[in-house]
């Protein structure tokens, strides 16, 4: 997997970083995943839909500030960010023109790194 | 193009994120290329998410080093300690195994050599095909050459006229063959002095005292020479001349001389 590493385009902790989430999207897909949550608790198996419900409390920071975005800029990174989902299948997902979720996807970034800097 | 809007649009932060589309991944990459302020701006970013990263990031649960570096390890290394879990007959089959591996190898490399040789003694005997071929070809043209020039020796008419060596050439001999009936004369050179360079051998009919080319002589060792047609001759002579002949005979270089017997 080393040699898909490309210096001329970032660094290595960006690179790694997005193999981390990759894989955490990847495994939270996965059938043996969903399986074991749905054997602890069926109610559990949302993955599917972006969560729109309130904030649980034990959630990490970033993922609290996401929370505290408004409505259409949490849903897009919940959906992209967080559940892999790429530009053109939140359109779908959504029933809003891909342009529109890149404009709120880039917005949401930039709301979101206002927050964090805070 | 507005380079400080493009930075200042949100571009980058997905796509450091990894959350940008394929398209935009590559116009990024592209404009950071012609753009410093663009390529620095992505170095910026990625600073930023890996001192946000430290900063905020749950540190892994304990066991996850170790657990990793185990699977890790496994992947890269032989270890020694498996060693022990294996059992004698497994011990027993994994030298058998390897005694037969070694019986195998050197059986291969018996029948590489036998394969190598017989090989070669197959391009060694091809190479002697060919050239017995070869041989067998020239001796058939031989053949047929000694045919054609025995039925020519043989023809009713002809005369067979020895020339032999004059005096300090001594040892030189040639034949010709005159067939009276169609005039036709062929030479046998049987043997000359090999010729110089520029010079060839010609022979002459003496007719009535008066030498007549009957034609330039080329290699005739082997087998007879058609030379021209010759009426009436007594004598016939062969002279060293420059290339090409002469129309006259350069006496002091004779060779052989021969009478006509009648």
């Amino acid at each position: 997997m080393i040699d898909s590493y490309d210096p001329d385009k970032g660094k290595l902790f960006t690179w790694m970083f997005n193999i981390a989430r990759n894989t955490a999207i990847d495994l939270a897909r996965s059938k043996e995943w969903r399986n074991s949550k749905r054997n602890n608790r069926l109610t559990d198996d949302y993955a599917q839909l972006p969560d729109r419900s309130l904030p649980p409390s034990d959630l990490p920071e970033l993922r609290k500030i996401v929370y505290s975005l408004k409505d259409e800029y949490k849903t897009v990174i919940e959906l992209s960010y967080f559940e892999g989902y790429t530009q053109k299948e939140i359109a779908t997902m959504e029933q809003i023109p891909l342009g529109t979720v890149k404009t709120r996807l880039r917005a949401a970034l930039l709301q979101l790194k206002k927050k964090i800097n805070l | 193009m507005d380079i400080k809007a493009y930075i200042e649009s949100g571009v980058i932060e997905s796509y450091v994120l990894g959350i940008a589309d394929a398209e935009e991944a590559a116009e990024l990459q592209r404009l950071s290329l012609e753009y410093p302020a663009i390529a620095a701006a992505i170095k910026e970013r990625e600073q930023w998410l890996r001192e946000f990263s430290e900063a905020t990031g749950r540190p892994a649960p304990d066991g996850v080093k170790d657990q990793l570096l185990q699977s890790l390890n496994k992947e890269f290394a032989v270890t020694p300690g498996s060693i022990h879990f294996i059992n004698r007959r497994f011990k027993f089959i994994a030298a058998a195994s390897l005694l037969a591996l070694l019986v195998s190898a050197a059986g291969n490399v018996y029948l590489y050599k036998r394969y190598t040789k017989a090989t070669d003694d197959f391009i060694a005997l091809q190479k002697e095909q060919v050239q017995v071929l070869a041989d067998n070809q020239a001796y058939q043209a031989r053949l047929t050459a000694f045919d054609h020039d025995l039925k020519i020796m043989s023809e009713p008419g002809v005369i067979k006229v020895l020339l032999a060596g004059v005096t300090g050439k001594e040892g030189s001999l040639a034949t010709v063959y005159w067939n009276t009936h169609s005039r036709d004369v062929y030479l046998m050179a049987n043997n000359l002095p090999p010729v110089p360079s520029g010079k060839q051998y010609q022979l002459w009919a003496l007719v009535d005292g008066k030498p007549i080319d009957a034609g330039i002589i080329s290699d005739c060792a082997s087998f007879l020479c058609h030379l021209k047609q010759v009426t009436g001759a007594q004598a016939f002579a062969i002279t060293l001349e420059k290339t090409g002949g002469s129309a006259t005979p350069t006496l002091d270089q004779m060779f052989v001389i021969g009478n006509v017997k009648s």
